[in-house]
This record gives C-alpha cells, structure tokens and sequence, in this order.
C-alpha cells in the first residue's frame, strides 16, 4: 500500500500500543497520524462511501472522523474497547448525524464501490481475514435478520422506518434488532477467544 | 431509567438510531453504570467488526496528507512533508461525475415511491427509475441489458448497465427488484465472450426496496457479454446479455 510510512498496518495491536498511538496523535506526531491512517483509513473511508453514497462525503467523512478523534483522543480507553470499535463507532455515529441532516435531499438509491487500486499482498490477506470473520459472523443470522442489519446499520433506518415499510409492529423490530445484535456479539466473544488463544500460541 | 430500560434500548443506541434526548438519557446512565457500559461495549465490537469487514473501497491517495494535515494543524503542529501522491492515472472527470449524479439523482426521486411502502409503488418506481437509466445510457454510450427470471424461477426483472468511457474505469451498474428477498445475499457475474468471469460483487438493499450495485473498476469490462445475478445459493435467478461492442477502442 503506497502510504510512506515505516508502520505495516498488519497483525493486531496490544491495547498498549494502541493506547500509546492514540497518545502521540493527540500530541500532533504525524507518524502517529499516518499510522492510524494506514491501519484504519481504508474501513473509515469505506463505511463513509456505504453510509453516504459519495467519494466526496466519504473523503470529508474521513478527514472528519481523524478530526475528533484527535480531539476525544484523552478521553480514550483501552479498557472500555479496541481501538478499531472506538474509531468506527465514531466514524459510524458521524456518518448517521449526517444521513440524518441531509434527510430532506434523500439517501443514495445505489451503493457505490470500486477497486481503483490495487491493495499489497499483505494489506489484501488482512483484509480478506477481516471479510472472513464478518462473513462468519453473518452467517450466524437469519436472512431477516441480515438485511434488518444491513438496514439499521448501513442505512440508518430507525426502527419506526422500518417496521412502517416492512408493515410489522415496531416492538418487533426492535426485539430482533435486539436479538441480532447479540448473536454477533456472542460471535464477536467466541471470535476474540480464538484470536486470543493463536496470539498466545505465537507468543509462546 | 433503570437498567432495564436502559439495556432495552442499548441496541439501537449501539446502531445510532436513537434521537438526541434519548441518547443522551443512556450515555448519563452509561457513564456510572458498570454492567450496561460492558453490555453496550459488546454490542459496539460485533458493529465494528461488520464494518471492518466490508469490502474495502480504495481512498483516493491525497486522503492520508488531507488527514495528517487537518490534524496536526488542529495539534498546533505543520506536517513535516507534504506530499500529495498523485495516482497516475486521471481521476473521475466530469462526464462521470454527470452520471453519477445522475444516477443518484434518479434513485432519490425514486425514494418518494418508497414512502408509500408498499409492492406496486416499488414497481412504478422501479420502471421509472430504469426508464431514466435508458435515457442516461443513450447519452453516454453505455451498454445495457435487461435482466430476466431463468424458465421456472419466481418472478423479477431487473437491469444491467456497462459504460465504458475514455480514460475512465469501466463501470457497471445493476439494480434488481425480486419478490423473494430471502435469499440473500446476491451475486452478480459479469461474463465475457469466453465464459469467463471478468468481475463479480454483492448487491445491497437499497433505500427503493431494490438491490444495486455501482461499480467502478480498473479491470477491463469491454469483453463481458453476459450478466447473472445469483441468489445465496449460487442459483441463477436473473440474468440477460449485453450487445458486444460495435468496434474496439
């Protein structure tokens, strides 16, 4: 990947280096910033282009999600959640206000990807691993429920939007949003055990 | 609120869909409740998870320089080296910028039809929307084809659209309405002359009730002939053939 930097965004960060990263971005060190760019600049920008249709909004998005997390970066936590969580539901609760601003002009009808260039070995092998482990975890869920998913989270569908299409009650969209979610988080646990159990062996 | 109203709602707030006030009533609570702030992290990491595992669009390369220098100016630092990497190849100009925006354009006046929730609506949508398309493709040369239900599946239809335009990666645009959404997810396959696949992607749902896709890409899209759409299954449920072209580039 054609980033510059001296950082690989390869292999999971212990919660102390990703603290320590989080602390040299918030001082202004710029290698901090390209490593975090590097590591998560891609999926931001991704999630910004699902959420919001457009490369410019997705561009803005992604500069504006570095942005605060610059600013909330003292207030970050290990022990409340990786560093990967802490960005994207940033990233993910920006780019909802902004669906939810720019309501009056509408949603884009069409979700636009490309593959304009081409990802290194590595960067591809990590990402696939990523692709993986969602995919797994989708499969964990009802169709019903996937699409639900797909709605709420990539759409920002409410729930009151989505029980008024779908022309169910809206306390039922709620119980299996409910219930989707913690299928995924029960995959996210047994998932990270995993992890946690191969880092070990690597470690040993 | 009590745990328990609070641990009803930790869902939506996790998906952002909950308003201001509400919001704000479960951070409070959030913020010395121990067990819910677990309860919430958890469903935040299986969210996060989703969206590290999209498939990955690629950033234009002047992103990272915009991104360290808006924070290091915020930082009160000046980034060390500015350098903007420029790709080699040109980047979106205006005739594609005119069809995206028209595309989009179309899939927003679309959206009214949706508000009235139900098939009918979708389908006079639906037709208008690919009415536009029509026009659109006309004018920029695209190729296109319409997508039909193989002999004895369920109903649908849906269309196909490749433009290939100078200097420009080729783009394909698919958008379907099937009455059985179930089988998700969707696959669409672009064939060439050879039977070979040239590219293949998921459609999503879309805010129209339709499942679409635009794609833009640097693999050559000139050769492909036939477009599938496969359901979960690997089961051809639409699919049409697209005119080869009159001459080659």
């Amino acid at each position: 990947m054609e980033t510059g930097v001296s950082f690989h965004p390869e292999g999971p960060l212990s919660p102390d280096s990703e603290q320590q990263l989080v602390r040299q971005m918030v001082a202004g060190d710029e290698e901090a910033i390209r490593a975090l760019y590097a590591r998560f600049g891609r999926p931001v920008y991704t999630l910004g282009l699902r959420l919001l249709g457009s490369r410019e909004a997705a561009e803005e998005l992604t500069q504006d999600v570095f942005l605060t997390a610059w600013r909330k970066g003292s207030r970050y936590d290990p022990a409340r959640g990786r560093l990967s969580t802490w960005l994207m539901t940033i990233a993910h609760n920006m780019a909802i206000d902004r669906l939810r601003h720019d309501h009056g002009t509408g949603r884009p009808a069409i979700v636009l990807l490309d593959d304009l260039t081409e990802p290194s070995l590595t960067d591809q092998e990590d990402q696939l691993a990523d692709r993986e482990t969602a995919r797994r975890a989708l499969a964990w869920l009802s169709p019903t429920e996937r699409l639900l998913l797909a709605r709420a989270y990539f759409h920002g569908w409410t729930a009151r939007e989505i029980a008024e299409t779908d022309g169910i009650p809206l306390g039922t969209v709620k119980t299996r949003l409910r219930t989707a979610l913690i299928k995924l988080r029960k995959f996210e646990a047994d998932h990270a055990r995993v992890v946690a159990r191969t880092a070990d062996g690597v470690l040993e | 609120m009590t745990c328990g109203q609070v641990r009803e709602r930790l869902s939506e707030h996790a998906l952002g869909l909950l308003s201001e006030g509400e919001a704000s009533a479960i951070e409070r609570h959030l913020e010395w409740c121990g067990g819910c702030r677990k309860e919430f992290g958890e469903l935040q990491e299986g969210l996060a998870a989703l969206a590290m595992g999209l498939p990955p669009a690629s950033p234009p390369a002047s992103l990272e320089a915009r991104v360290v220098a808006r924070v290091t100016t915020a930082a009160g630092r000046r980034p060390a080296t500015v350098s903007p990497r420029r790709r080699g190849r040109a980047v979106a100009g205006m005739a594609l910028a005119a069809v995206l925006t028209a595309v989009l354009a179309v899939g927003w006046a679309v959206a009214e039809h949706r508000r009235a929730g139900n098939a009918e609506a979708r389908m006079v949508g639906f037709e208008t929307q690919l009415k536009s398309l029509q026009a659109l493709v006309d004018q920029f040369g695209g190729r296109q084809a319409p997508l039909r239900p193989r002999a004895g599946a369920a109903a649908g239809s849906g269309f196909a659209v490749l433009i290939h335009l100078e200097d420009q990666p080729d783009m394909a645009i698919v958008e379907v309405l099937l009455p059985n959404e179930s089988e998700m997810p969707y696959t669409v396959r672009l064939r060439d002359d050879q039977g070979q696949t040239r590219l293949s992607f998921q459609l999503e749902p879309t805010n129209n009730g339709t499942l679409a896709l635009l794609y833009r890409t640097d693999r050559d899209l000139r050769h492909v002939v036939r477009v599938q759409v496969l359901d979960g299954a690997d089961v051809e449920v639409l699919s049409g053939d697209v005119q080869p072209l009159a001459s080659p580039r």
